[in-house]
């Protein structure tokens, strides 16, 4: 897959959209420009950045994991370093 | 029984959800033309599940009602141990 | 208004009974982070915002944030419900029974009850914006701790649920952030007096009730002075 490919968003009503979140999180990591970079950032303004929508996962899996979109897929526990207890 | 409803519900719930999130999306992204026909798949797909389960299960919103008696009243509610 | 779906948001099945866990969870039903504190603040805020960007976003997360709700009751239902009053004592929800009964009523994890304090609605949309932003930040701490205390899998599930939303909603309030303040900071390149300010102002009313068509119904004096308004703010966010 080309970095400047697009992946198809009707990833959801193929059959192969049954397949496991983290296979799904890693064909949509392949795309490399979600966020849109922040352009004219100013002093003494907050900036959050722009969420492009790329692939969406099926209806299933997006209940599951709490989103459709897999770049707003944070789980809690994926990374040990942040799962800090105490 | 009632394996078989919960699993209705819980398709009705996954595209509703679906729809959900693509609204949240569009609110901020109401340009977004690929969005714009993925809801509007997702909406269809979610309003033909509801009616799925509305038809065996009754009614979940109280405009679905349509029987005797009084549909809406019956068990179960969503947050009742089932 | 609201329409209600007889529907969890996500499904909540708890097969036993623990309310040692419902005494933590019920912060999120009426704590300062909690999903009425949300949703009254998001609902409140939104008769104060300048863009419709603003106002559908704060209204959907809001409604939302009132089905989150739901399914925090719903859990700290099923996890006391049928508990006999000595056992609720003993895991410190004594104080609880005596006054609600297995009822749920919106206090903190400490007991307080729920108060408007915890919210603030101040008219200024960017501070909104930003308290809301800390807001979701806060809730998902909250939901991250309440996971961190658990150890029933039935009831991490929707907790884990609910905080992924929080980090959504998160995503979504600086989105309408980046909007609201492009749009608060833009500069007309151009002042222009409409033709109808200088019409009788009876003449200028469109009627909503009137048989007009729907073309011609959204000239109103509010649109056309605006030199700005036709510029979708969305579409400067996404250069």
């Amino acid at each position: 897959m080309k970095p400047n490919e697009i992946m198809p968003a009707a990833i959801e009503n193929k059959p192969e959209a049954n397949i496991a979140p983290s296979k799904t999180i890693d064909m949509c990591k392949m795309q490399f420009y979600n966020p849109m970079p922040i352009v004219g950032a100013k002093l003494t303004f907050a900036y959050v950045p722009f969420q492009c929508l790329c692939c969406l996962y099926s209806p299933e899996v997006g209940l599951g994991q709490g989103t459709i979109f897999p770049e707003l897929d944070r789980p809690y526990g994926a990374d040990p370093v942040y799962t800090v207890d105490g | 029984m009632n394996e078989a409803r919960d699993s209705m519900l819980k398709e009705v719930m996954a595209l509703d959800f679906m729809c959900i999130e693509l609204n949240l999306y569009l609110d901020t992204h109401p340009y977004d033309q690929r969005a714009v026909m993925v809801f509007v798949d997702a909406a269809r797909r979610a309003k033909m599940a509801r009616e799925n389960f509305e038809r065996m299960y009754g009614p979940l919103t109280a405009s679905a009602s349509n029987s005797f008696p009084w549909p809406w009243i019956e068990n179960p509610w969503p947050w009742d141990v089932q | 208004m609201w329409v209600y779906d007889k529907k969890l948001e996500y499904p909540v099945k708890i097969k036993n009974c623990n309310p040692r866990l419902a005494k933590y969870v019920i912060t999120q039903y009426g704590g300062p982070d909690g999903e009425l504190a949300a949703s009254l603040r998001y609902l409140s805020q939104r008769f104060s915002m300048p863009l419709e960007v603003a106002k559908a976003t704060l209204n959907d997360i809001g409604t939302e944030e009132m089905a989150h709700l739901e399914i925090i009751g719903a859990i700290v239902h099923q996890l006391t419900k049928g508990v006999p009053a000595k056992v609720l004592e003993k895991e410190g929800l004594g104080g609880y029974f005596a006054d609600h009964d297995r009822a749920v009523y919106p206090v903190n994890a400490s007991g307080s009850p729920f108060t408007a304090a915890y919210i603030a609605s101040k008219g200024d949309p960017v501070a909104d914006l930003v308290e809301d932003l800390a807001a979701e930040q806060k809730a998902r701490a909250t939901y991250e701790n309440l996971i961190n205390m658990m150890d029933d899998p039935d009831v991490i599930d929707p907790l884990r649920f609910l905080r992924e939303r929080e980090v959504v909603h998160f995503q979504r309030f600086g989105e309408v952030l980046r909007i609201v303040q492009e749009k608060l900071n833009e500069r007309p390149y151009f002042v222009k007096k409409p033709e109808f300010m200088n019409v009788s102002p009876a003449a200028a009313n469109v009627s909503p009730i009137s048989n007009v068509s729907p073309a011609t119904a959204n000239v109103s004096p509010i649109t056309g002075v605006s030199p700005v308004s036709n510029v979708s703010p969305a579409t400067t966010g996404k250069k």
